[in-house]
């Protein structure tokens, strides 16, 4: 929460599987912890992500996404977000990648570190891992290590997923730890 | 090669598409994206002690990749650590000096030196490594915020932690911003008089007081050893 | 005296031009380039006042050292820009006080008075690292945001994490309290808010400084005493 005008009600509460929530950040793969704003009048409500990057609206009409975990902002009553859903594969990965499952009919706010860049995948496509934001779940997809072991160490280029099928994938055109190894170099040994 | 740059201006990333068997080169950790057919290589191009050299002054990580598309054509986006714009420029057999980090991709062709001592100076520490990427080819470098391009004539002074890249056909030269007291207290660090004429890409952010900044938040370690 | 803000909003620089004998008053650490005939003089926040300092004045964002640039034998310009990504905005005051956010302070015209005396508005941060300036007078005065800035006009009662303020006038008064209870210490945020009364502006940046400063904290390796 940014900033709100003073006639809103706000009502914190956590569990998996939890519907009909507004949030602004998400605890771990399993738990979640949601506040849920309610106007009581006509007011300002200001909710940003916590990174430097876009924020984008989505709007679904009783279908679902799936969406890494920091890439999740708010959304209306319409749709429920799920952290455990049918066909999770957990995923092996330096950036911790968590999957949530959002679905329903109404509005989602989907935040990028970076940019957002959308790609309707038709063909095989690899993707770092720290750069997914969200997908639809009429894509399919495996996690590898980009190359060979030695690759993989020494590449810097870590773990991917590797889609299949055809959908729409939203992709950040920034990771955090790219932050980090950058700011690293700059700073004395 | 055909390239496109997305994500302008604020964080942008390079999206390439190769012919087949064709190649580029890039920073480790550079990859976004990419088909399925891109053969990565990593390997210490040019031997073992150049890329300690880029490893040891620029900060650029040991290992840099060479990506190939096999038998048919490919597409990688590639995306640099800093937050801000990317560059693309065609070098015709000339020289261009880049800050360290600012290097993203380019074509295998051209020839990356770390060991530039351009700038001499008793002030060490201050991260005033600085790239000479030299030869034709398609070259993509970033800045740390925005990207402004002065064309010097006559004298400019610029702060170090903001220039991205210039043409050394300039004159160059490091000072120390004012007075001795100017030096410490200002803040400012040590600036760049550059004159002659060339072009100078100023970033609009700088990457050593950010990184200083960050710096003042890290835990401290009490290690016992 | 001209400014010009361009690369809004992410990544604003300021482009200040001075005429023969104008100067401008910014924070140590803002210039980016400047002509050669700019003079630049290193003081303390408050020239010829006293000084009190804030203890962390050193610590974090701003040192209270400041830079005084003047033009000379001609008209000249200086370029300046804040440590973080984000926004600048003008605000010229007129006669009136204002508090700044101790990152958000980039320069001002001389005859802003900065108040040195000042303690720095207890309550609104959990750290020292980062505090509030008292400035009046009259002229332009820029403030810099992490992220993009809101003027948010107040008329009766409004609520801003405290991590999300760059600026407010002092006609408003506020208190300070928790929000989210005990779970908001999980999210890197102070999970503090200022809840304004009366009429006023508050300026409100987009991103969350405490909050990059806990995750910095949380992410950078350790550095050694």
């Amino acid at each position: 929460m940014v900033y709100m005008d003073e006639a809103i009600e706000v009502k914190t509460a956590f569990g998996s599987g939890f519907f009909s929530a507004l949030a602004r950040k998400i605890l771990g793969g399993e738990s979640m912890f949601l506040n849920t704003y309610t106007a009581k009048e006509e007011v300002r409500l200001g909710i940003a992500p916590e990174f430097a990057g876009d924020v984008q609206e989505l709007v679904l009409n009783n279908e679902s996404l799936i969406l890494q975990k920091g890439a999740y902002l708010c959304s209306d009553s319409g749709i429920s977000i799920k952290t455990k859903f049918g066909g999770l594969k957990s995923l092996i990965s330096r950036e911790g990648v968590f999957l949530l499952e959002a679905s329903g009919t109404g509005k989602l706010f989907i935040s990028s570190y970076g940019a957002i860049y959308k790609k309707e995948v038709t063909e095989e496509f690899i993707l770092d891992t720290g750069h997914l934001v969200a997908f639809e779940p009429t894509l399919k997809y495996k996690v590898q290590k980009t190359g060979g072991w030695k690759s993989t160490l020494l590449s810097g280029e870590g773990f991917t997923m590797r889609f299949s099928g055809s959908g729409t994938l939203w992709m950040q055109t920034r990771v955090r730890k790219g932050l980090i190894d950058w700011i690293m170099g700059f700073l004395p040994r | 090669m055909k390239f496109e740059i997305i994500g302008k201006p604020d964080f942008a990333a390079i999206k390439v598409n190769l012919e087949a068997e064709e190649k580029i080169q890039a920073e480790t950790g550079a990859m976004v994206s990419m088909s399925p057919n891109i053969k990565i290589e990593t390997k210490a191009k040019g031997g073992i002690f150049s890329s300690l050299k880029r490893v040891i002054f620029s900060g650029e990580s040991f290992f840099q990749n060479t990506f190939t598309a096999q038998n048919s054509a490919g597409e990688i986006m590639f995306a640099p650590g800093s937050e801000g714009d990317v560059v693309h420029r065609e070098l015709v057999n000339e020289e261009l000096i880049l800050s360290r980090g600012a290097y993203v991709c380019g074509d295998t062709s051209l020839v990356i030196d770390s060991k530039w001592g351009g700038f001499k100076s008793f002030f060490s520490g201050e991260g005033l490594t600085f790239l000479k990427i030299s030869g034709s080819g398609n070259l993509f470098f970033c800045s740390f915020g925005a990207i402004e391009v002065v064309n010097v004539s006559g004298d400019y002074i610029v702060d170090t932690g903001h220039i991205a890249a210039f043409e050394p056909s300039l004159n160059y030269h490091i000072e120390r911003v004012g007075g001795l007291k100017s030096l410490f207290l200002s803040g400012e660090g040590l600036v760049c008089r550059f004159s002659g004429s060339g072009k100078v890409y100023i970033q609009s952010r700088n990457h050593n007081s950010y990184a200083m900044w960050a710096n003042t938040w890290r835990r401290v370690s009490r290690s016992s050893n | 005296m001209k400014i010009n803000i361009s690369f809004k909003p992410s990544y604003a620089m300021a482009t200040v031009s001075l005429i023969e004998g104008e100067s401008i008053k910014s924070e140590s650490g803002a210039m980016v380039a400047k002509s050669d005939n700019i003079s630049i003089q290193t003081h303390k926040a408050q020239k010829g006042g006293l000084f009190k300092s804030l203890k962390s004045a050193v610590l974090g964002g701003e040192s209270f050292w400041m830079n005084t640039f003047t033009a000379h034998r001609g008209a000249g310009e200086v370029k300046l820009a804040p440590t973080l990504p984000g926004d600048i905005v003008q605000v010229d005051l007129s006669n009136q006080t204002v508090f700044v956010q101790s990152t958000g302070f980039l320069a001002s015209d001389s005859a802003i008075e900065i108040d040195t005396k000042f303690q720095g508005l207890k309550g609104f941060f959990s750290g020292e690292s980062l505090f509030f300036l008292r400035l009046s007078g009259s002229g332009p005065l820029l403030i810099s945001s992490y992220g993009g800035i809101d003027v948010m006009e107040v008329n009766g009662a409004f609520i801003v994490d405290t991590g999300h303020i760059v600026a407010f006038e002092d006609s408003l008064t506020y208190e300070i309290t928790k929000f989210g209870g005990w779970k908001s210490f999980f999210f890197g945020g102070e999970g503090l808010v200022a809840r304004f009364k009366g009429a006023g502006r508050v300026w409100v940046q987009s991103r969350n400084v405490p909050g990059l400063g806990a995750w910095f904290r949380e992410n950078l390796p350790p550095r050694k005493k």
